[in-house]
């Protein structure tokens, strides 16, 4: 058995006095599994996403992605970690919207050492295969919801990372788009890219993933497989 | 180009806004800084930086042409205590008429080959040097409105000869009203009088009235009693100055701090304000795989570009302006060639520099150590924990809750409240000083116009004799009259004293036209004389 891209052993968070927001959480993700985080608001679903990508610290417990202990690295070295073993898509895209299209996908790239231009010519082949070439010199602010998040996808896939985090992809789209980033997903990871998607939406969790873990109060209160997928 | 380098040229680029207001507050703060550090600068002991500049001289002294000579002066240079010395240079008194109006005093007319020297260099303020007859070149501080192309008549005068401006001087220590080529001054002097010579000294030492006394006891050794007619110390003029300035310093340099301080105050909060709006840009930075560092470097070099425009464009600028205010300037303290020091400029530039890079670094580091998370959340998601104290208890006042909202904003950022208290409280401090001062300037400035009478007669060339006694008792005897005086004018030279003096005699009691008898026969502003015959012993004595 390879060993797992994700591995939470008794996660704990709790933000100023509050309940916790994730408490005690263990979980274990292979590479090639598309996985949904499914549950209400404050169950703790984008809690355990930061955690997994370095955004935040757990209080107790360890997170380890790809063999690295996430928690025990300083904000450089979570720099480093997310530049080449990360891929993240946020609800609201979180583009920057002074860098055109091709930049905004080309950046981590650049920032993980490789070259302009071949850079350049990275981003260009993956807005080719997001049908989103023809805004390759735009600029963010002039495209649509969907447009916006088919950039953020090529954005996160520009390493060629191991995992690719999705906190509620669809959250900002109307409902076409939305159907059209889950589409995206799953073709994503028929081609063996391992995928976590934090989603409100079980339309978008059966579509694009194969096991669906819940949350309810910080707790994971249930972790299923859907076999029809496999 | 790099990823930062990309990300720093599209943030200065597609943030135009945010470049232009950064790049105009350093250009204003600069510009403002350049002058208040300049004027501070010039502030400082601006008649002895003058005297040191333009190597003052320390003793002016008028000798009688009839009881000396050229020899014996230019061998009495050569006394021990002399460091250097200029002259002898011809001198003639003459009283000039422009425009056909007499009524000016006499002046002090030194021929001088030329404005340079070992002592007394003169700044030519304007025009060219008199190196003609015919050419006179004004002193700045003189008793005539110098102004390019006018002409001097001296009608008294053999060949009535007349003198056109052409230039304009000033003399730290007034050694004269004017000066012209030195072949002039024969055509300046009345039938058969010798006329004088100045000789300007420097001497060893001359830091007290003693010691310049020393010194040009020595020089006028073996003279006759009658061969020096005038001495003028350098600390006559010192005092004069300094008097003069004493006024005005406080102000200027007043002003130049709060220049000062409400610049970095302003850019500050500027930067501070420029880098604080991209929290969120800083969180997806991070997010996509920037370093706190680099986050750090983007947002200094974002703030410095466009800095570095406004402080390159504000240094000149303040330069640009610092001409009219420094030559106010000049005209305040007495001196020339008032002009901003370069290491002014460096400093400016290099604490602008100082100021927003430290600006920047501090929020952006700020911001960049913030959780990624939180970044990229801000402007989303409220933040916990700040001020909620103070809201809870605004929340209870008896006021709209809109206004209890605000209220309570302040303690969830007290660095940036206070910062922008402090800007307040400084602008406030400015307009007030600046409108104070109007004021109060207008008030003086009506005091010594003594022009506060509802009316003022000016009696003609044939009524002089009745204004002495016919038209007191005319107004007296009127009802409607509650008071009146009268004024005549005159102006006198004194030697040892640099310029004129104003002699104003009075009929009557004047004290509600603005002038104030301060301290009689001792040193106050303003000397009474009673009697025809009375002294005017305080101006004699200096």
């Amino acid at each position: 058995m390879p060993a797992p891209v994700i591995e939470l052993s008794d996660v704990s968070r709790t933000y100023d006095e509050g309940p916790p927001a994730l408490q005690d959480a263990s979980l274990v993700i292979q590479p090639g599994e598309a996985v949904a985080i499914l549950g209400p608001s404050g169950s703790g679903k984008s809690t355990m996403l930061n955690l997994i990508a370095g955004l935040d610290r757990p209080d107790t417990g360890t997170v380890t992605v790809d063999g690295t202990r996430v928690d025990q690295l300083n904000e450089a070295e979570l720099t480093r970690l997310r530049r080449t073993k990360i891929g993240m898509i946020f609800q609201f895209f979180n583009l920057l919207d002074d860098l055109t299209v091709v930049d905004n996908i080309a950046l981590p790239a650049q920032l993980a050492g490789m070259g302009r231009r071949e850079a350049q010519s990275r981003a260009l082949e993956l807005l080719g295969n997001l049908d989103i070439k023809r805004h390759a010199k735009a600029y963010p602010g002039r495209l649509s919801g969907g447009q916006r998040q088919r950039v953020a996808v090529a954005r996160a896939l520009m390493n060629r990372p191991p995992l690719l985090l999705a906190d509620e992809p669809t959250g900002a789209l109307d409902h076409a788009s939305g159907k059209d980033v889950g589409r995206l997903l799953n073709e994503l990871n028929a081609d063996g890219q391992t995928i976590v998607v934090v989603t409100h939406d079980e339309a978008l969790a059966e579509s694009c993933t194969h096991r669906t873990v819940r949350l309810l109060d910080g707790r994971i209160s249930a972790d299923t497989t859907t076999a029809a997928r496999r | 180009m790099s990823a930062a380098g990309r990300v720093i040229s599209a943030g200065i680029r597609r943030r135009k806004v945010q470049t232009l207001v950064v790049a105009l507050a350093t250009l204003m703060a600069v510009t403002a800084s350049v002058l208040g550090a300049g004027l501070v600068a010039a502030s400082d002991a601006p008649f002895d930086t003058a005297f040191a500049r333009e190597r003052g001289a320390h003793a002016t002294v008028l000798y009688d042409a009839a009881q000396t000579d050229v020899q014996h002066l230019s061998s009495a240079a050569a006394a021990a205590a002399v460091a250097s010395s200029a002259g002898p240079f011809a001198v003639a008194s003459a009283t000039p008429e422009i425009k056909g109006d007499a009524g000016y005093a006499p002046l002090t007319v030194v021929g001088r080959p030329g404005p340079d020297g070992p002592v007394d260099r003169l700044t030519l303020t304007e025009g060219t040097w008199a190196t003609q007859p015919g050419q006179v070149v004004l002193n700045v501080d003189g008793e005539i409105f110098p102004e390019l192309g006018l002409r001097l008549d001296f009608p008294q005068l053999p060949g009535k000869p007349t003198l056109t401006v052409v230039g304009v001087a000033r003399s730290v220590t007034r050694s004269a009203s004017a000066w012209v080529a030195p072949s002039q001054i024969a055509g300046l002097l009345p039938a058969g009088r010798p006329g004088g010579y100045q000789m300007l000294y420097r001497f060893r030492s001359a830091a007290t009235a003693a010691e310049v006394d020393a010194g040009t006891a020595e020089v006028n050794a073996g003279l006759g009693p009658h061969a020096v007619a005038g001495v003028q110390s350098w600390l006559t003029a010192k005092e004069e100055a300094d008097r003069n300035t004493a006024l005005f310093i406080p102000f200027l340099v007043a002003f130049g701090l709060l220049g000062l301080i409400m610049s970095v105050l302003i850019v500050g909060n500027v930067v501070a304000g420029a880098v604080g709006t991209g929290i969120r840009r800083i969180g997806i930075l991070k997010a996509v795989g920037f370093t706190p560092g680099q986050v750090v470097l983007v947002y200094i070099a974002q703030a410095l570009v466009p800095a570095f425009a406004g402080i390159v464009m504000g240094v000149i600028a303040g330069n640009f302006l610092a001409r009219p205010v420094m030559a106010d300037a000049e005209q305040v303290y007495g001196s020339a060639s008032l002009t901003i020091a370069p290491w002014i400029d460096l400093a400016v530039a290099a604490g602008a520099v100082l100021i927003v890079g430290l600006t920047a670094w501090a929020t952006a580091w700020r911001a960049g150590r913030l959780r990624t998370v939180e970044a990229i959340a801000v402007g989303r998601t409220p933040r916990p924990g700040r001020g909620q104290r103070a809201a809870r208890l605004t929340a209870r006042l008896p006021l709209p809750r809109a206004v209890t909202l605000g209220l309570s904003r302040p303690f969830a950022r007290p660095a940036r409240a206070l910062a922008m208290t402090t800007a307040v409280l400084f602008g406030a401090i400015a307009v007030t000083f600046a409108l104070g001062l109007g004021s109060t300037l207008d008030h003086i400035m009506t005091a010594r116009a003594h022009d506060v009478a509802d009316v003022t007669v000016r009696p003609g060339e044939d009524s002089v004799a009745d204004a002495a006694t016919g038209i007191p008792s005319a107004l007296s005897a009127r009802p409607e009259t509650k008071a009146f005086y009268g004024e005549g004018t005159t102006q006198m030279t004194i030697a040892g004293t640099p310029g004129f003096t104003n002699v104003i005699a009075f009929t009557g009691d004047a004290s509600w036209g603005g002038y104030e008898l301060l301290r009689p026969g001792l040193d106050g502003d303003i000397e009474t004389w009673r009697n025809t015959g009375d002294a005017c012993t305080e101006e004699v004595q200096r």
